[in-house]
């Protein structure tokens, strides 16, 4: 019987390891699917309103205790709202396929990455935004609606100093040149180098809000970037866009 | 974003994680029902005017309490006594038996055994000289 007890507690012991494990597993599960910081800060915070919960349970600090608990019961849905967009661009990249890398080259980045390298050796500035999962329509301001293949040329002729729209982004969607002349959101992240001008804080700021791929010719330079995720990657030569450009964009965006 | 700083933010995630966790569950363990004895002093109180205890009350009652285990980790940090309401007392001997009510306890702890059950008390008339 005694020995039985001591299975029994056994069991109950390993019960709550595995239970720990488990609520750690899905935690860490979670959390990867967003920023690394907003992560820790969401776990942070969190942790942060159990501790207060418990500590308000122990000393009887009922009203305390019923301000923390209203917080932990609407801690889902207030997270949700306030970290919308970066949940949905975690959500956007569960859904991304794993299986297209070894995809035949897409017509649209060849087109794009010869555009790109002849505006860059004339020093032309260039933006391009290429939508991936989730629709950047609702972060552009005016532009001019455009819905035409996407040709080396066209792109060229829009960023071309005399154009009238070549001082805004273009935007690839489903593969085909939607809009052109668009004004983009700024970045808010305060450590950009100030030496970036606005082009690279615009694609920032979308690539921020969105998993849509920017690519930036900077006029001063001539060098190309390609900004992901709020995250930077100069290129220095056609053959790497491209290669960036196929990791980076499925063929399932371009249909 | 380095490799060596996304690695040490991914390390950084799984710690918070496990942090996390590991409240999550403290809350939850803590919440289970468990039992407590407590060693504790008997105040008599409220005896009517004219009379007096001739037979002191036992110093300690050990009283079992239950409820969920944050309430009862308290107990010991706190004072718990056991107040006897003496109001109905006449003159002679009687038992009073403590309420749940006579310990003050939170209202999700239960008192589940007192030994011994019940008091002895031997209530005489005051004599003044």
């Amino acid at each position: 019987m005694v020995q039985m007890n001591f299975f029994l507690q056994d069991i109950g012991v390993l019960r709550d390891l595995l239970d720990l494990s488990v609520t750690a597993l899905i935690i860490s599960q979670l959390s990867r699917l967003l920023k690394g910081v907003l992560a820790l800060r969401i776990l942070a915070l969190l942790s942060a309103l159990i501790v207060g919960h418990l500590l308000a349970r122990f000393f009887s600090l009922q009203t305390v205790q019923i301000l923390f608990d209203t917080f932990l019961a609407s801690s889902v849905v207030v997270l949700a709202v306030i970290f919308q967009t970066d949940i949905r661009r975690a959500f956007a990249s569960l859904t991304r396929s794993r299986s297209g890398k070894d995809v035949e080259m897409s017509d649209v980045i060849d087109e794009l990455v010869f555009a790109v390298a002849g505006l860059a050796q004339k020093r032309i500035g260039a933006l391009i935004v290429i939508e991936r999962g989730i629709q950047v329509d609702s972060y552009l301001a005016v532009g001019t609606d455009i819905d035409a293949k996407v040709t080396s040329e066209l792109l060229s002729s829009i960023f071309l100093p005399y154009s009238p729209i070549h001082d805004g982004a273009v935007i690839i969607q489903r593969g085909k040149l939607t809009r052109a002349g668009c004004f983009l959101p700024l970045t808010q992240n305060f450590e950009v180098s100030k030496s970036l001008g606005t082009r690279h804080r615009a694609a920032m700021g979308l690539s921020e809000l969105v998993d849509a791929v920017v690519v930036v010719v900077s006029e001063e330079t001539g060098t190309t970037s390609v900004v992901v995720d709020g995250k930077k990657t100069d290129i220095l030569d056609p053959p790497a866009l491209g290669k960036l450009l196929r990791r980076l964009v499925e063929p399932r965006w371009l249909k | 974003m380095t490799k060596a700083k996304s690695q040490e933010r991914t390390k950084e995630v799984r710690l918070f994680s496990l942090l996390l966790a590991g409240l999550l569950w403290l809350s939850v363990v803590l919440e289970r029902p468990g039992e407590m004895k407590l060693q504790v002093p008997v105040l008599p109180e409220y005896l009517p005017a004219g009379l007096c205890l001739v037979s002191p009350a036992p110093a300690l009652l050990e009283v079992t309490v239950s409820g969920p285990r944050i309430l009862l980790w308290r107990l010991p940090f706190r004072p718990v006594n056991c107040r006897l309401d003496l109001t109905g007392a006449a003159v002679g001997t009687a038992g009073f038996t403590p309420l749940e009510s006579s310990f003050a306890l939170d209202r999700e702890l239960k008192v589940v055994r007192v030994t011994p059950a019940a008091v002895r008390l031997t209530v005489a008339k005051e004599v003044r000289r």
